[in-house]
């Protein structure tokens, strides 16, 4: 049988529950045949009883909402209704998200961007390398205008001013 | 449906109060209990918990839900009592455990009792992070392993902390008695 020093260093483990299950076991047989040891164990959960009584006033009844102001002054929030900034939220997002979110949108970005810049490239081709109707009172279509109509249409969605819609403007004067 | 504390704080994150405002009500009571009782005194403890739900704030856009929210804030209580006593002291309960209290010491975190009395002054004798140690195992009844991940220190140092403390404050308390 191992001798008392040998479980001493594991009684605190022990009443704190932090031991193996086989250690445990071996400790609880020691404790009762060992009176030193029982009476250091009993020390211990006194010492815990004690200090788990150890009364704490309740927290000040504002508390929650003193701190809920500070984090108002502090931090500030828009006024209800008020649209959050696009832009903010848009680095929030990219500040919260994880490296494959951040990487697929990343990737989505460039994809749109150079399908826009190759769409503008080959509207510009077509309408550099396609000739007018000889004759306009024949009334046959020009396939110019038609092409700059389907794109015109195409990106009717979006807002005046944006670079898309004035290239596409500028296009059409050109022609 | 009732939102779990780890999405409240994502929502934080995004910028809703509301949400802030729950976990601070849902969690007022663990951060008071361990700042008051680490400090002894209950206008400290207060100042540690406005810190430490404005520091949870602050960090929330930063969070990933990979730990419970309880562990952190565990974690952001003990490091500020920790700095707490670390600063320059002013007065403080610490300081001065005899100080007279003309209203009977209505807001000490001790309420009669030569036991408790003896108690506290054994408690504010100890080392700060001993009396950490000690807060978070028996009234938070934390493992070894929470309390090391709390205080940023291993599982051995933690065990070591609890056993000189005890030591410690059953010699005090034995010596006086």
């Amino acid at each position: 049988m191992a001798h008392c020093p040998d479980y001493r260093r594991h009684i605190e483990a022990y009443a704190d529950g932090e031991l193996d299950p086989a250690r445990s076991e071996s400790v609880r047989r020691h404790l009762a045949e060992c009176d030193d040891c029982r009476r250091r164990l009993e020390a211990l959960s006194s010492l815990a009883s004690i200090l788990r009584d150890l009364p704490v006033p309740a927290p000040p009844a504002n508390l929650a909402g003193r701190i809920g102001a500070q984090a108002r002054r502090r931090f500030g929030q828009p006024p209800a209704g008020m649209p959050v900034d696009g832009l903010a939220v848009t680095l929030r997002w990219w500040r919260q998200s994880v490296w494959a979110a951040r990487l697929a949108a990343a990737t989505l970005l460039v994809a749109v961007c150079l399908a826009g810049a190759y769409s503008g490239i080959r509207l510009h081709d077509f309408l550099a390398n396609t000739s007018p109707p000889a004759d306009f009172a024949s009334g046959q279509p020009d396939p110019r205008q038609i092409q700059l109509d389907t794109y015109t249409n195409t990106f009717s969605f979006l807002p005046q001013g944006s670079p898309a819609k004035d290239y596409l403007a500028l296009l059409g004067e050109r022609e | 449906m009732r939102l779990t504390d780890e999405q409240l704080l994502v929502h934080t994150g995004s910028g809703d109060l509301d949400a802030f405002d729950e976990l601070v009500r849902r969690h007022q009571g663990t951060a008071w209990n361990i700042a008051c009782r680490f400090l002894g005194s209950p206008a400290e403890a207060e100042d540690i918990v406005q810190e430490a739900f404005l520091k949870i704030l602050a960090a929330a856009p930063r969070y990933r839900p990979s730990a419970s929210f309880k562990t952190y804030l565990y974690c952001v209580v003990s490091r500020l009592c920790l700095d707490f006593r670390r600063r320059p002291k002013s007065e403080s309960y610490e300081e001065a455990p005899d100080r007279p209290d003309p209203a009977g010491a209505p807001d000490d975190c001790l309420a009669g009792g030569e036991r408790q009395r003896r108690l506290r002054e054994g408690l504010d004798r100890l080392p700060a992070n001993q009396r950490l140690a000690l807060v978070l195992r028996h009234h938070e009844e934390l493992s070894y392993a929470e309390i090391a991940s709390a205080m940023g220190i291993s599982v051995k140092a933690a065990e070591s902390l609890l056993a000189r403390a005890r030591r410690a404050l059953q010699e005090f308390i034995e010596s006086t008695s």
